[in-house]
């Protein structure tokens, strides 16, 4: 089932059912320093396996960074 | 004047140097006045640390205390707004050179060195005589432990990190903003972070967000807690793009920190 979803603004298509987890492995973001907003909603790093993405969805995924 | 030779609101400096500064409205000879009161803690004066700071000082904040335990090296010149290579050098130690030239800036401030890493212990001392502390470490574990004072003090503090040629940086406000274990539940491992070594950094993306965080603390410190910025902001200075997470709308109930008031990195 393909999934029509917006990640940091921009259109993109992925085979579903896909977990944030999932997601975020598929992009090769380190889920373990990542903020990430599902439809304006935060998902806590503890979901990120049993949350869901939709059809549809809005994703912003920001990776919080260390250094100064 | 305070014991600490920082200004107080009732003292009258010469304002003539902040003129420009204070025909901007919201600011003003009273705004003035208030930063000439401000108490701030700056955690790390590395690259982004040394240029918050002399923003800070150069807009007349009365008191920076500052906290490094590290000595300037020839390799943070690039970045690192207040050393000049015969710092480097002589491997002073940071807090020694920032001071040094804070006070060359704006004899006005009240500089405070500590040659000290902050740490559980010596937080509640470094802390509890300022309104605002920022952020200029290089790692989450002190993160982690500001985040936990800020909540159970109520006092402010500004996140803001950099990475190549991206940068952020957020304002967490408790009773406001969601706070830093809103967003991150577990701390980051060190061994995976993307730190300045291993990924390189430039100065632009830190001067760059080191004037956000410094305008947020002008804000801050002028009360107006109504024009902070809710936002996670990212920048990419290389790609051009800018990115906002609202944190404003994300206070989590369940959160063991700011939701049930576990402060778990306060303790030994």
């Amino acid at each position: 089932m393909p999934l029509h979803v917006t990640i940091n603004g921009e259109g993109r298509q992925f085979d579903g059912p896909l977990s944030i987890a999932a997601l975020l492995e598929q992009l090769h973001v380190e889920p373990l320093r990542v903020a990430v907003e599902r439809n304006r909603a935060l998902v806590r790093r503890r979901d990120f396996a049993a949350t869901t993405v939709a059809d549809g969805d809005t994703l912003e995924i920001v990776t919080l960074v260390g250094g100064g | 004047m305070s014991e600490d030779g920082a200004p107080t609101a009732d003292d009258v400096p010469n304002f003539e140097r902040y003129a420009r500064q204070m025909v901007f409205a919201p600011v003003g000879a009273a705004g003035q006045k208030k930063l000439a009161a401000g108490r701030v803690l700056i955690v790390g004066v590395g690259g982004l640390g040394s240029w918050v700071a002399e923003l800070l000082a150069r807009a007349g904040v009365g008191f920076l205390r500052l906290t490094d335990d590290d000595r300037v090296d020839e390799v943070n010149l690039h970045r690192q707004a207040l050393y000049a290579q015969a710092d480097a050098d002589a491997r002073r130690p940071k807090v020694q050179a920032a001071a040094a030239r804070l006070r060359q800036l704006n004899s006005q401030a009240a500089v405070e060195p500590i040659a000290q890493r902050l740490d559980h212990r010596n937080i509640a001392a470094l802390a509890d005589d300022v309104q605002l502390i920022i952020d200029g470490t290089d790692n989450f574990a002190t993160r982690f432990l500001i985040n936990d004072y800020s909540v159970k003090m109520a006092r402010p503090w500004i996140f803001a990190g950099a990475v190549g040629a991206e940068a952020q940086m957020a304002v967490f406000v408790p009773g406001q903003t969601a706070c830093l274990r809103c967003v991150l539940d577990e701390l980051p491992p060190v061994c995976r972070d993307p730190n300045c070594r291993t990924a390189g950094v430039l100065s632009m993306p830190v001067a760059a967000i080191a004037a956000f965080e410094a305008m947020e603390a002008i804000k801050i410190l002028l009360g107006r807690l109504d024009a902070v910025s809710p936002y996670l902001l990212k920048l990419d200075l290389w790609s051009n793009q800018v990115q906002r997470l609202n944190l404003a709308r994300h206070r989590n109930a369940q959160c063991e920190c700011c939701g049930q008031r576990q402060f778990e990195y306060l303790q030994p």
